[in-house]
């Protein structure tokens, strides 16, 4: 299946609804494979994988990689990403702006570092060796954040911006993700949004959060909430239809309620669209 | 672009450490000041969501490798005692695949699962399951090259096990238990009396199998696992390598050969 026209609104696949995709074979215009559910060599991931990659566009998105560790890019890890990439043929590959794993452990988890211009200096050299060595530009997803730092020396969308720039990537802007961190570290999302470099934003994720206590998490867990739709209406009057993502990884639905999602979003896009 | 300064990426390096040995841990975090959160979480409480996040991530991994041990011992229970395994064994591995190897290992010392002595080995059991199912897939035996090959290079032959194969000697039926755990399976639970039970685990297909072997199987397979080699095997087994390698080959525990 050719790769190089993803429009409209995606799903995450999810292996839970594998099954009913090939049986089915629902109109969602591209699916967004999670790459690190098939580092694995082979078995029942890539058996449906392979089916679905024939009739479906494709993009990847990691979570593994670590780009902002300081200890060095793992060449096994970038190896397979390569390999997968030759055998799926995605339209692009994103992975995330946080680290994951010092020299000793790994969290496998997205975790955040002081906005410095360090910082900026290490991410962008990083993804510019991961773009070097897959011989393609990456999309780089803005995070959600439980914690800032007194030692972060400029906004997260100033260090985006630096980021993007200096490396010469693309922006995964991910319209939750601004959101739960504007409400757990009190600035304002509008400003966020206006800020992003648009002409860099290759793709928009929606989600669903939960509130645990005073803060919001990130858990994928629900539909998208209306402030998030109301964002991703002002997202879209600024960037245009950029294709979008409907993300759900815990407490999974029926694959109708994620196409109900997605209905939605290409509604408000729609809306956006004839308004202008 | 200019390259990373030393004392920064140092200065990065000792904020990752101990980032993450708070999280694991609960160390201090001192080279960093986190801010109390405009909702109103103080730092900890922030720090907590993290620790909270990744706990729940990796229980949540181990959960997925070990099913049949958390059905076995209860949610809560397996919960509580992953995030014992947790702590005790914080992930060094790149990809969460390859988290929990030391899960059986664990549970063979923590005291409070020691009146469930088949729990370690179910642990194992649903290890090699793991590994087997990601394991690379192989293509159907070829026999015509392999009945030229022993024709004319026999000494050269090399064979090839299916990949991630493992043999697993039990003591106690584990088989049976992960079999009644499954989704469908119904009937009394089976009788856990201890016995040696020699099992291999492999994936010919699809499906991975657990399947029993006998005595002579297992030295065939511990044979081949220590040299590939057909003239180790002759050597080794003798006259019992005619019955036992179109058997092996049969049921897919040997996979395919080379030639030296």
């Amino acid at each position: 299946m050719t790769n190089d026209a993803i429009s409209g609104v995606g799903l995450g696949l999810r292996s839970c609804h594998y099954q009913h995709i090939l049986n089915e074979q629902p109109a969602v215009p591209w699916f967004e494979v999670m790459t690190d559910n098939y580092m694995g060599a082979g078995g029942q991931p890539h058996y449906y994988l392979q089916q679905i990659a024939e009739q479906y566009p494709l993009t990847f998105h990691g979570v593994g990689l670590s780009l902002g560790s300081v200890r060095p890019l793992s060449e096994t890890y970038l190896d397979r990403l390569a390999e997968l990439i030759d055998l799926y043929q995605p339209a692009w590959v994103s992975e995330h702006l946080c680290w994951s794993a010092n020299t000793r452990h790994n969290s496998h988890d997205l975790l955040p570092m002081p906005y410095t211009e360090a910082a900026v200096r290490h991410m962008s050299e990083r993804i510019s060796q991961v773009q070097e060595r897959l011989g393609r530009r990456i999309l780089v997803e803005n995070l959600s954040s439980y914690v800032t730092f007194a030692e972060s020396e400029m906004t997260e969308w100033e260090y985006i911006n630096e980021i993007c720039q200096r490396a010469d990537c693309d922006l995964l802007l991910d319209i939750n993700n601004i959101h739960v961190s504007a409400v757990n570290h009190g600035f304002d999302a509008r400003e966020y949004l206006a800020a992003m470099p648009m002409a860099r934003v290759r793709e928009i994720h929606l989600a669903g959060y939960e509130v645990q206590g005073e803060l919001l998490l990130d858990s994928h867990s629900q539909p998208v909430h209306p402030p998030v739709w109301q964002l991703y209406r002002e997202a879209v009057a600024l960037a245009g239809a950029v294709p979008t993502l409907i993300e759900w990884d815990n407490d999974i639905p029926a694959f109708s309620v994620l196409e109900q999602e997605a209905r939605r979003a290409q509604q408000i896009s729609q809306e956006v669209a004839n308004a202008a | 672009m200019p390259p990373d300064n030393p004392a920064e990426l140092q200065q990065l390096a000792q904020f990752q450490q101990q980032f993450l040995d708070r999280l694991y841990f609960q160390q201090p975090l001192t080279v960093v000041t986190v801010n109390r959160a405009a909702c109103g979480a103080d730092a900890q409480q922030c720090l907590d969501t993290y620790r909270g996040s990744l706990y729940g991530g990796l229980n949540q991994a181990l959960a997925e490798i070990y099913p049949v041990c958390r059905q076995f011992v209860g949610e809560a229970f397996f919960s509580a005692m992953a995030d014992r395994y947790i702590s005790r064994y914080p992930s060094t591995v790149e990809r969460l695949d390859d988290y929990g190897l030391e899960f059986a290992e664990f549970l063979a010392c923590f005291e409070p699962v020691h009146t469930l002595p088949q729990l370690p080995t179910l642990a194992r059991l649903e290890w090699a399951w793991h590994r087997a199912f990601h394991a690379a897939d192989v293509a159907p035996f070829d026999f015509n090259a392999f009945a030229q090959a022993c024709q004319h290079s026999s000494g050269g032959i090399q064979f090839q096990l299916a990949p991630e194969l493992t043999l697993l000697m039990a003591d106690y039926p584990v088989d049976l238990l992960w079999q009644w755990h499954q989704p469908g399976e119904a009937g009394e639970m089976p009788e856990l009396v201890a016995v040696e039970l020699p099992l291999v685990i492999f994936r010919p297909g699809a499906q991975v199998h657990i399947e029993r072997l006998d005595k002579t199987a297992w030295q065939f397979l511990q044979q081949l696992q220590r040299d590939r080699s057909l003239n180790g095997l002759c050597e080794v087994m003798g006259d019992q390598v005619t019955p036992l390698l179109p058997l092996a080959i049969e049921r897919g525990w040997v996979s395919g050969f080379t030639l030296a």
